[in-house]
């Protein structure tokens, strides 16, 4: 320093620094736009290593926490669990309340399905029922004539009947679910809305109808979360039956003697013995 | 060269640790800031001008890593820089309590500084009082230089940071 520099040009040049720094700074406003590449780069060099730190510290941290204050941590699982015991048992309650309340309105209504409204569908009068040692079965008034065919499904206002198993030119015989031979690829929603599929069968044997277990049933796997109030609609597996035609509700659950698979008892929607009314849905034309 | 890289990687260490390590280690908030704490060891041991350089550059690879700001850090810690080496020239620099010392008012200065050039600017930062956290950051700044100056003057004056110009032996 000294007689080199005068202190004209110090406070010039000092004042020029000043103003371009701040003329600078404020071009560069956080949330405004500017060409940076270096600094582009140097993120993108950098970050990767910033997330290993990061996540270093984060775990040193959390395992820290968990040495240094076990009790508490100990102290906060146990209430936690609890609140989990609670709310667990709150939620089914809750849950067992909404699909009550749905199932109330899915019996004061006609349900309202998409995939069965692209179908053609005759209505048809029951006119036997044949409830026989071998076959629980139901007679309706068209037949051929009216374009019925064999494995057409049935259903009634509320939900799923059968699939017409034999045809006249008038008439024709339906397969109610309820019987062992009217096998339903169905399907109920667990508390995640996955599907969860099953085959759903009608326990109506021939040498046994005194069962006081229901008159539907289907089998899980042990781990399937399925609940008592679930609702069970066709899977549309299997080719017969439409998907999402509702069958009926979970009425209870029990484990099998193998102790592999779960078997829950089904409420059918539809009640077979006052039905008189049903649809034959013609699924080889869509409408 | 070597030794501009080897400052560089410095640099980006200090970016690097400054968000994730020092997150964990902060103190009601506060952190170091160790960039200015690196342009003060690098201008402990070069002539003013040099240190100028050193700080103006530094500076500006902060404020394009945080990408807002372009020439905030820039100006400050070219100030700061040019400051600790005219100072360094009278200075004990072996001595560590009085790099603390040197450390903690350089710090507030440019902390200080920072604070008004924002303002000046029209920079609209955080309600907490500046006061305390210019006071933690110097504080923590000059914390951390016994844990770090030893290693950093022994390779300066020894290591692979020693500077081959003759300035350091002339001083």
């Amino acid at each position: 320093m000294g007689k080199k520099y005068n202190l004209l040009s110090i406070v010039v040049i000092v004042f020029a620094v000043l103003l371009i720094t701040m003329t600078a700074i404020h071009l560069t406003e956080m949330g405004s736009e500017f060409p940076n590449p270096v600094g582009n780069a140097l993120n993108r060099i950098l970050s990767p290593v910033e997330e290993v730190v990061w996540k270093i510290g984060d775990g040193i941290k959390k395992n820290a926490r968990a040495i240094f204050k076990f009790r508490q941590v100990v102290a906060e699982n146990e209430e936690y669990r609890k609140q989990i015991d609670k709310l667990k048992s709150d939620n089914l309650m809750l849950k067992e309340q909404v699909l009550a309340a749905l199932r109330y309105e899915e019996l004061s209504k006609p349900f309202n399905s998409p995939t069965l409204d692209k179908y053609n569908k005759t209505g048809a009068t029951i006119i036997n029922r044949n409830p026989s040692a071998w076959y629980q079965t139901i007679k309706v008034n068209k037949g051929s004539k009216d374009g019925v065919k064999n494995n057409y499904p049935v259903v009634a206002n509320l939900g799923l009947v059968g699939k017409v198993v034999a045809v006249t030119p008038t008439t024709a015989d339906i397969l109610m679910i309820t019987d062992t031979e009217g096998k339903v690829g169905a399907m109920v929603r667990d508390n995640q809305g996955k599907p969860i599929f099953g085959v759903l069968s009608g326990t109506f044997e021939r040498d046994n109808r005194l069962q006081s277990w229901g008159t539907l049933e289907i089998t899980f796997r042990q781990e399937d979360e399925v609940n008592v109030g679930d609702l069970v609609f066709t899977s549309g597996l299997g080719g017969v039956y439409p998907k999402g035609i509702p069958i009926g509700v979970v009425a209870s659950i029990k484990i099998d003697s193998s102790g592999i698979q779960k078997i829950a008892a089904v409420d059918p929607i539809v009640n077979f013995d006052t039905l008189e009314e049903v649809y034959i849905i013609n699924i080889l034309e869509e409408s | 060269m070597k030794r501009n890289i080897v400052l560089f990687v410095l640099l980006c260490l200090c970016l690097v640790l400054q968000g994730t390590l020092f997150q964990y280690l902060s103190i009601g908030g506060i952190k170091p800031d160790l960039v200015m704490l690196l342009v003060i060891y690098i201008a402990l041991h070069q002539k003013p001008l040099v240190g100028l350089f050193y700080g103006f550059g530094c500076g500006l690879i902060v404020d394009m890593y945080l990408g807002r700001y372009i020439g905030l850090y820039a100006f400050i810690l070219a100030v700061v820089a040019l400051l600790v080496s005219f100072i360094q020239r009278k200075w004990y620099r072996e001595n560590v309590i009085l790099t603390m010392v040197l450390v903690f008012l350089l710090t507030f200065l440019g902390q200080l500084l920072m604070v008004l050039v924002a303002v000046t600017s029209g920079l609209q930062w955080s309600a907490r009082n500046p006061f305390d956290t210019i006071m933690g950051i110097s504080f923590y700044n000059c914390l951390l230089v016994p844990l770090t100056y030893p290693l950093i003057h022994r390779s300066f004056t020894q290591g692979i940071l020693k500077s081959k110009d003759r300035y350091e032996q002339q001083r």
